[in-house]
């Protein structure tokens, strides 16, 4: 068997991806719109863990950096952008999320544009930084740099990773951390926040979230309605629109199709699903379509991923909506340890009944990354399914080698027709 | 008690692994941690003996690869590698600092998969400073590794005094303070005095304090050794451990002062003597913060102070290959050097010095450019 790019498109097409992708244009048109501060709003920059639900009740609208070096990868300029940064001091070592950004704000070009609507190019400016380490170490030092190029206040939401407990006393501090970032909020827009409208915007995440979780939970069916680069681009407004109530209609139409694709029998590709592949780690943004794709082609399917299933998590509802809070931004999946990572894969491997796993190794991102030789290797001992590890990175080209990967996948390929 | 009157300091760093056998032979646990925050006084008075782990002298390289990917931080990489090589065995117990960085905080995860018999523990920090809510739940950590090191290591025949154990420190640490200005006085070549900044971390506090007061004195008799006068250089970085690198390019004798995880950052404080974990955890949050540390402005006016109290002409970026948390704050250094005028290199090297050539005649040629 030996790889060749399939230039034929063999995904079936997702009608209701255009109402995602409208509601991702008009967001982010809403967030450029010049009138924006006369209407009370402020902008801010967070990062993709940290608590939005409390800025969507303050009507301070969350633009994520992470996101645009999505949107800049898909459109091929993330290596660009990552070379403007480099040139302003950025190792090339570093994230190349957290490089496209600099790049962006730094690049004398354009920055690339959030949507086919989008005249200017790069998020608007932000008002405040938020930044939650609950997804890496590198937010810290990023948001730190960004609050002094655009000389604003950031707000640290500080998450210590979770060991195999969690102790009352690391609630406490998440807490009253919560407490400090609603006064941060109230300061910033000089006033209160209002506690009713606070309970809805967490009514409409939980209402998102769970349609995500649906949608996600339908692809265990075969074939799989959908596939990665589906749930990629599907996944952009449960990120950052979350509590938005815009979204809810939007992603009860993508489950009706999803649901629809499962009655009718209909795969997320074209051509038989042959083997199907557990996805870890972010993707190659670059290469998105190529790749998946040119795999599908092959009758490779992906019906489960980690990334998408991290907004999968619901929202806890008690009384104490900050000790709510706190356990849920928590209890985050690169917050936690590697054998939190090496049984959720295992039960996603079984769920979902995958074949084999593959490992994206992003040179870009150590606490996704590190430690996949020895996941793969207990994955497979805990499930009998083989696993690949590919390297590369979701924005960086310079550091994806494809024929590298196509070998590999190739090699995994082999290795479980072998066993058949 | 004297182990280090009975050879020389070489013999402990160059033969650092075997050193530790040597150490353990005293009878009290060893426990080896990874960064400057861990509280070394509780654990030595929990009666262990914390020993910081160093990357120096492995002779294997490359094994590592099996578990842990290249990007690593090297230095990591070269501690997986020396334990693959049995290098750690000594130890009784290793405490990884979590809530720290990236690659340590995998690490911790990596090592327990690959050493499941040797004991660990994660202390975890939190990365804000200046909080209340920050110094309750550090104290809270703080308290469960009490708890835990005790039930582990039960044999304590003196009690838990603290207060007593954070004198111990504070001798040490004041002692350095003292060489550290033989070296700013050019009474002291910079690579000698790291040389005993590693030994304090690596011997058994008693021991320490002995010896450096003994060199404090010996260097207070005999005559300044020929130490070039200007330029004055700092040396600023993260956890940097290879003296060799100090020992072989001559050039670093123009190192007047640090801003090193192993180095100032480590020494230029005491700690209040009290016996409460309250004011213990809040007196580590007030310490110079390393760049895992959410305060990167306290940091910076640390370095500011350092470079006009010891006159710097100069100042040298040490970056280790793959350390995030110092490539990312080297920008911002540069950044307010440059408003400073104070001219800068950039260096970044691995703990196996690969590149001690390059680094050679860079700072040569930057030596010459502010001479
Ligand atoms: S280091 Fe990883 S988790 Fe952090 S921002 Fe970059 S890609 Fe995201
Ligand atoms: S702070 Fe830097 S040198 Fe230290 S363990 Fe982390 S990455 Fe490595």
């Amino acid at each position: 068997m030996s790889f060749e790019k399939e230039k034929k498109r063999v995904y079936r097409r997702l009608e209701s991806l255009q109402s995602v992708k409208n509601s991702q244009a008009m967001y982010y048109l809403q967030s450029k719109n010049p009138y924006l501060h006369d209407e009370g709003k402020k902008i801010a920059w967070v990062t993709s863990g940290a608590p939005v639900e409390f800025l969507i009740a303050m009507d301070i609208v969350p633009l994520y950096p992470e996101q645009y070096g999505a949107i800049a990868g898909a459109a091929k300029d993330s290596t660009r952008l990552c070379q403007v940064a480099e040139s302003h001091g950025y190792s090339p070592d570093l994230c190349a999320y957290a490089r496209t950004s600099f790049g962006s704000v730094f690049s004398p070009d354009p920055p690339t544009p959030l949507s086919e609507i989008d005249g200017m190019g790069g998020l608007a400016r932000p008002d405040m930084l938020i930044a939650g380490n609950n997804i890496c170490g590198t937010v810290l030092k990023w948001y730190q740099d960004l609050s002094r190029i655009f000389n604003i206040p950031l707000f640290l939401f500080d998450t210590p990773p979770l060991g195999d407990t969690i102790p009352n006393y690391y609630i406490d501090y998440l807490t009253s951390q919560l407490g400090d970032y609603i006064e941060f909020l109230e300061e910033q827009m000089k006033r209160k926040m209002d506690e009713e409208t606070m309970i809805e915007t967490m009514h409409h995440s939980r209402q998102a979230v769970e349609l995500w979780t649906q949608i996600l939970n339908l692809c265990k069916n075969k074939p799989s309605p959908l596939n990665c680069a589906d749930r990629f681009l599907l996944m952009a407004p449960v990120v950052s629109q979350r509590g938005d109530p815009e979204i809810v209609p939007v992603y009860e139409e993508v489950l009706s199709e999803v649901q629809q694709r499962v009655d009718e029998g209909l795969g997320a590709i074209t051509v038989p699903e042959n083997y199907r592949f557990l996805f870890d780690n972010i993707p190659i943004w670059f290469n998105l379509y190529e790749f998946f794709n040119s795999l599908s082609a092959k009758g490779v399917v992906f019906p489960v991923d980690t990334y998408t299933q991290a907004w999968s998590h619901q929202l806890a509802e008690t009384e104490d909506l900050l000790r709510d809070a706190a356990v849920t931004y928590s209890n985050i999946y690169l917050n936690k340890t590697i054998q939190h990572k090496i049984d959720l894969i295992s039960t996603l491997v079984n769920d979902y009944d995958c074949d084999g796993v593959l490992f994206h190794s992003m040179r870009s991102c150590k606490r996704y990354s590190l430690g996949q030789p020895i996941t793969r290797r207990e994955v497979t001992e805990k499930t009998g399914r083989p696993g690949v590890i590919v390297e590369g990175d979701m924005c960086d080209s310079r550091n994806f080698s494809e024929e590298q990967a196509w070998t590999r996948i190739e090699a995994l390929l082999e290795l479980i027709n072998d066993e058949r | 008690m004297d182990l280090i009157f009975n050879y020389t300091p070489h013999y402990f760093l160059e033969g650092y692994t075997e050193s530790l056998k040597v150490i353990q032979q005293q009878g009290k646990p060893l426990l080896g941690y990874f960064t400057n925050r861990i509280p070394v006084e509780i654990l030595h008075a929990l009666n262990v003996n914390p020993i910081r782990m160093l990357s120096i002298n492995s002779s294997v390289q490359g094994a590592s690869e099996r578990y842990i990917q290249t990007f690593a931080c090297s230095w990591l990489r070269q501690i997986m590698d020396i334990g693959l090589n049995k290098g750690y065995a000594s130890f009784d117990g290793l405490i990884f600092s979590a809530g720290t960085c990236d690659s340590l905080q995998n690490l911790s995860d990596i090592w327990k998969k690959v050493f499941p018999e040797q004991w660990t523990y994660n202390l975890t920090f939190p990365v804000l400073t200046d909080t209340e809510a920050a110094v309750e739940y550090l104290q809270n950590e703080f308290d469960t590794l009490i708890q835990n090191i005790s039930q582990k290591f039960p044999e304590n025949p003196d009690g838990f005094t603290l207060s007593n154990s954070i004198k111990l420190f504070n001798i040490k640490r004041v002692n350095l303070q003292k060489l550290a200005s033989l070296v700013s006085e050019r009474k002291m070549r910079y690579h000698e005095f790291f040389k005993l900044l590693l030994l304090g971390d690596t011997l058994p506090i008693e021991t320490v304090n002995s010896y450096l007061e003994k060199k404090i004195s010996q260097n207070e008799i005999t005559n300044p050794p020929d130490i070039p006068d200007s330029p004055r250089l700092l040396l600023t970085g993260g956890m940097f451990d290879n003296y060799l690198l100090f020992e072989h390019v001559s050039d670093f004798d123009y190192l007047v002062t640090d801003d090193l995880s192993f180095g100032t950052r480590n020494f230029n404080f005491t700690m209040p003597q009290s016996s409460f974990l309250q004011g213990y955890a809040q007196a580590y949050l007030e310490r110079t913060p390393d760049p895992t540390a959410f305060d990167m402005e306290k940091r910076w006016k640390g370095l500011e102070n350092s470079i006009h109290n010891h006159q710097i002409d100069g100042v040298i970026l040490l970056g280790i290959k793959f350390c995030d948390p110092d490539t990312f704050e080297f920008v911002s250094i540069q950044n307010n050097l440059k408003d400073l005028d104070i001219p800068y290199l950039n260096l970044e090297t691995s703990p196996d010095l690969s590149n001690l050539q390059q680094i050679e005649t860079r700072l040569s040629a930057f030596i010459e450019m502010i001479s």
